[in-house]
């Protein structure tokens, strides 16, 4: 599907960091006029971003070393930030209807796991993770994935707000 | 061979949700052959989307029962227009039907074309999988089924104009969103090709058992063979319409082109 790699890594706060690091130099060297400005900006970034980084972490502490089951391969880089452990997709293969021997195993694993969570994208049609939740018991939970993914989402520091208040709601 | 995919709990609701589908399509089937109108299923399912993508565009919630009132309203309004184009244009109604159909497709393209999730939308709303189905889901399907069928039954399967329009649409809007598309198609057209030549009660009974042997060996197929089930199906349909044809009384009732007459 992403021959190049996984391309998904707006879900991980550290990352976006280093993208901001990368612009900030580049629109520097492309418009040097103006270079002290994005510097001072990319420092106010930094500082209220490194802050909240520093918030999410400490109130994502539950969830972490939690199984969960996602619709597709899209959470990577959340999941390795937050020390979630991944056992299981409904698509493993993007567009292409998984099979009956493979939505029996993933019942069962998603069953015996102690799965916090059954995650989609929250572009994604909800019939197939309603469907494992009504067969396994788990709740589903759809992230907003992008920033305008939901009504809290309204920017890079909604988008986490909101993964994580909807993570943390399936928390028992 | 993966026995673990023989699973009821999958298979079963997949297994009805077939077979309803099947008892509106069989018969209706036979009139979109005899019409030679088969495209029309596309047409409709494709104009029922656009019904949904012009719901969401105006706002209304995407899970809840205005979509389907979207899809239906949409869909009627679709056919009520074929049932005229039908009485004033006879000769033209399949370029008609489908020059409709890329209108309607090509017209969900231009109100998604700013929305970034309405690839994905249109997607779920003509492909289908035939295995997220649950009982909840089929019980309205059941209902819709059964009193399109009492209506068919009531008219004596002599369906024309706007009636039988309406009543195509209503049955595809409903099973379009159950088994996808391609299924829809395969039980619409297969069965009642199968048994396009047989006249009489016969046929019917004929076609539904074509089309119930089609379901029931893919489903078992693709979980001991480990493949999609939506796919697999279509070919096990028109497996068992080509098997159907050493059946004597089946065979014996096409019509024989007649070779070699100069």
């Amino acid at each position: 599907m992403h021959p190049q790699g996984n391309p998904h890594i707006q879900m991980d706060p550290r990352r976006v960091l280093q993208v901001a690091i990368a612009l900030a130099a580049r629109l520097a060297e492309l418009d040097p006029g103006n270079a002290v400005l994005y510097r001072q900006r990319l420092a106010d970034f930094s500082a209220r971003w490194s802050a909240a980084i520093a918030g999410w972490e400490q109130r994502a502490a539950p969830l972490r070393g939690r199984n969960i089951v996602v619709h597709h391969d899209a959470w990577f880089y959340l999941t390795e930030w937050l020390g979630i452990h991944q056992v299981g997709a409904l698509e493993p293969r993007p567009g292409v209807p998984p099979t009956s021997a493979h939505l029996a195993g993933l019942i069962e694993t998603t069953k015996t796991a102690n799965t916090l969570a059954i995650v989609r994208a929250a572009y994604q049609d909800g019939k197939a993770s309603d469907w494992l939740a009504e067969r396994s018991g788990v709740p589903a939970v759809a992230l907003p994935f992008s920033v305008g993914g939901d009504a809290q989402a309204k920017d890079l520091f909604g988008l986490f707000d909101s993964t994580l208040t909807r993570l943390l709601g399936a928390v028992r | 061979m993966n026995w673990d995919g023989l699973d009821l709990g999958i298979l079963g609701p997949a297994a009805v949700a077939g077979l309803i589908v099947l008892s509106t399509h069989v018969p209706l089937g036979r009139q979109v052959l005899a019409r030679s109108i088969i495209f029309i299923d596309l047409a409709i399912a494709q104009i029922a989307a656009l019904g949904v993508i012009s719901a969401g565009y105006f706002g209304v919630d995407e899970h809840g029962l205005g979509v389907q009132m979207a899809a239906a309203a949409a869909a009627l309004a679709g056919a009520a227009l074929l049932a005229f184009t039908d009485r004033r244009w006879p000769e033209y109604q399949e370029p008609l039907i489908g020059t409709l159909f890329v209108l309607a497709a090509t017209g969900g393209l231009l109100l998604l074309a700013n929305n970034p999730q309405g690839g994905e939308h249109l997607k779920d709303l003509l492909v289908g999988q035939i295995l997220w189905v649950s009982y909840a889901q089929l019980i309205p399907a059941a209902v819709l089924a059964t009193l399109l069928l009492g209506l068919i039954w009531w008219r004596r399967g002599q369906l024309s104009g706007l009636p039988f329009y309406a009543l195509f649409a209503l049955a595809i809007t409903s099973s379009v969103q159950l088994v996808g598309v391609y299924l829809v198609f395969a039980s619409l057209i297969v069965p009642a090709l199968a048994c396009a030549g047989m006249r009489g009660r016969s046929w019917l009974l004929v076609a539904y058992l074509v089309g119930a042997l089609g379901y029931a060996l893919g489903l078992t197929l693709s979980a001991l063979l480990d493949l999609p089930s939506g796919a697999l199906i279509v070919w096990t349909l028109a497996g068992t319409a080509l098997l159907a044809q050493w059946l004597p009384a089946v065979r014996s009732a096409h019509p024989r082109a007649n070779l070699g007459a100069h």
